[in-house]
């Protein structure tokens, strides 16, 4: 089984440091400790191969040891991170999980759900003995999509020996990029450094201590952190590479990145909950400019939107009709522009707004706002209209007090020249909270 | 006509144009749409600006008259539109003051 392949990878790197979580470094053979302890508390908790487990925790020993034992153990697990406590009982639901267990600071919390009825597809897949993990999308326009993924078809991608940083794990527990720091880091014998907070000080100050050379990251993180100028207090030097991916970044943020950080090699990731991270390489560093592909993945552009298939996808939604063609094709709703064989994100095809026939991506015009000194972050989007069909709106933090109608004033004249007349917000809203999720995404 | 609303108007109208404000007089005949060359984003953002500024809901279904055919109709309409608000209390803070007239 694949997962031994990783664990007896895991024993060769004994005392290599594996994590540090509150300053403390475990080694790899500290790690495997927690997963015999796990598996040991697994046996006492009467949780038997083939059931449905929610395991609540952040990275930590403790939680890598209990999603290790319950994977050797032949169940499917469900990682939730504490920040998304608050969709517990719906997540158990949609997936009908047996049993959950939290792994706290000093030991764990365990819950049988009694009998439960899994939804057709998952009943399927333990029928046939498989194994792996449920992550949902995060259900900003409807009720969250539960994903289900085949262990050993998700982590036959870890095999090939990469180069393993210090990394953040910047991206939580259960999302798709934190998953894959996690197995990508622990296959190659890197180090995990776990922050206990993710707002700009908290997390430059982990890599001046820790000498962090990888910072896999958000957009939208990435932003403030250049917007509040809190990497200038400390030494970054140790800092080889930041990866971003989850949303689109727009040109004028990655300029100022590449400006701030000239020593960092600027590299987007392309990776969806349901088809995983894919192999993308840039034209160069800071260039938005990719191509995306790997062993076992093939890609099109239809109609301007991208389309994947993979062999290392997801088996498919517990709760959503097929995704998949009847040739495997995954519609990524991805609208992308093509230079040969590179492609550029552009944004979500549902995103584009339509105004009167022309298109508008939320992007091109944020990159252009962002420009303006007196906006320090700003979400597009659009609203509906009966003159044109929709209308481009714009929700703005500000940097200094102004009132909407001010903003919108200096912001049409800024807009002049730079975007066309149809681009320019008509409607212009000042926010005090920010813009973005606590897993650091745009709410749009 | 209400002399103060129509100056207000009269300044939310050349914000929303591209012809030089002081080659056009706006008088109770003119077309917003043949004088002023108002193209449909600049009616879009001509209503928006309205909305902001007086606090009210512009629903183009509920128009009957061809408020952008004459001045004066556009004036009248948004009269009628700000009366229909409900007065402010004294007490209330934000944006009151500015919406009455």
């Amino acid at each position: 089984m694949i997962l031994d392949e990783m664990l007896e990878k895991m024993a060769l790197y004994g005392q290599r440091e594996a994590m540090i979580t509150d300053g403390e470094s475990l080694s790899y053979e500290s790690i495997l400790e927690q997963y015999r302890l796990w598996t040991a508390i697994l046996r006492d908790l009467g949780i038997r191969s083939g059931e449905v487990v929610m395991l609540e925790g952040d990275y930590s020993p403790a939680a890598s040891g209990a999603l290790l034992a319950l994977l050797a153990n032949g169940n499917v697990a469900i990682p939730l991170s504490p920040q998304a406590g608050h969709k517990r009982e719906q997540f158990m639901s949609i997936a009908q999980a047996n049993k959950y267990i939290a792994v706290t600071g000093t030991g764990y919390r365990m819950a049988d759900r009694g009998p439960v009825e899994h939804p057709e597809l998952l009943k399927d897949f333990l029928s046939a003995g498989g194994t792996g993990f449920i992550l949902f999308t995060s259900g900003t326009t409807g009720v969250p999509k539960a994903i289900l993924h085949d262990l050993s078809r998700f982590i036959g991608r870890y095999r090939s020996p990469r180069p393993a940083l210090r990394t953040i794990s910047f991206l939580l527990f259960d999302h798709i990029g934190g998953i894959n720091t996690w197995f990508h880091t622990l296959f190659n014998g890197g180090t995990i450094i776990c922050p206990s907070g993710r707002m700009p000080e908290e997390i430059c100050a982990l890599i001046e201590r820790h000498r962090v050379e990888l910072l896999p990251a958000s957009p939208s993180f990435l932003n403030l952190l250049l917007m509040t100028g809190a990497d200038q207090a400390y030494d970054l030097s140790s800092l080889k590479m930041i990866t971003y991916g989850t949303e689109v970044m727009s040109d004028s943020t990655l300029e100022r990145l590449h400006d701030r950080f000239p020593q960092v090699e600027l590299r987007q990731t392309y990776g969806l909950s349901e088809m995983g991270i894919l192999r993308a390489k840039s034209v160069h560093s800071g260039s938005a400019w990719l191509k995306i592909g790997g062993e076992g993945v093939e890609t099109r552009i239809v109609n301007d939107v991208l389309h994947i298939r993979s062999q290392t996808a997801m088996i498919g939604y517990l709760n959503a009709p097929n995704p998949f063609d009847e040739e495997g094709w995954f519609n990524t709703q991805d609208v992308v522009l093509q230079d040969g064989e590179h492609i550029r994100i552009v944004g979500r095809k549902s995103e584009i707004i339509n105004v009167g026939g022309r298109k508008v991506y939320p992007l091109e015009v944020e990159g252009v706002l962002l420009q303006m000194p007196e906006i320090r972050d700003v979400t597009v989007k659009g609203e509906a209209n009966p003159l044109l069909g929709q209308v481009v709106t714009a929700s703005v933090n500000v940097n200094v007090p102004l009132d909407a109608r001010e903003l919108k004033r200096r912001l049409t004249e800024f807009c002049r020249g730079k975007l066309e007349d149809f681009q320019i917000p008509v409607k212009v809203a000042v926010l005090e909270g920010e813009l973005f999720s606590e897993r650091y995404k745009k709410t749009r | 006509m209400n002399a103060i609303l129509d100056e207000r108007l009269i300044q939310i109208l050349l914000r929303n144009v591209r012809i030089d404000p002081d080659s056009v007089e706006i008088g109770p005949h003119t077309d917003l749409i043949n004088d002023l060359a108002l193209d449909s984003i600049q009616i879009v953002n001509l209503f928006a600006d309205l909305e902001e500024e007086f606090d009210i809901t512009i629903d183009l279904s509920d128009i009957s008259v061809p408020i952008l055919g004459q001045f004066e109709l556009f004036s009248n309409y948004l009269a009628g539109e700000i009366q229909k608000q409900p007065p402010h209390s004294p007490n209330e803070t934000g944006r009151s003051e500015g919406a009455r007239l």
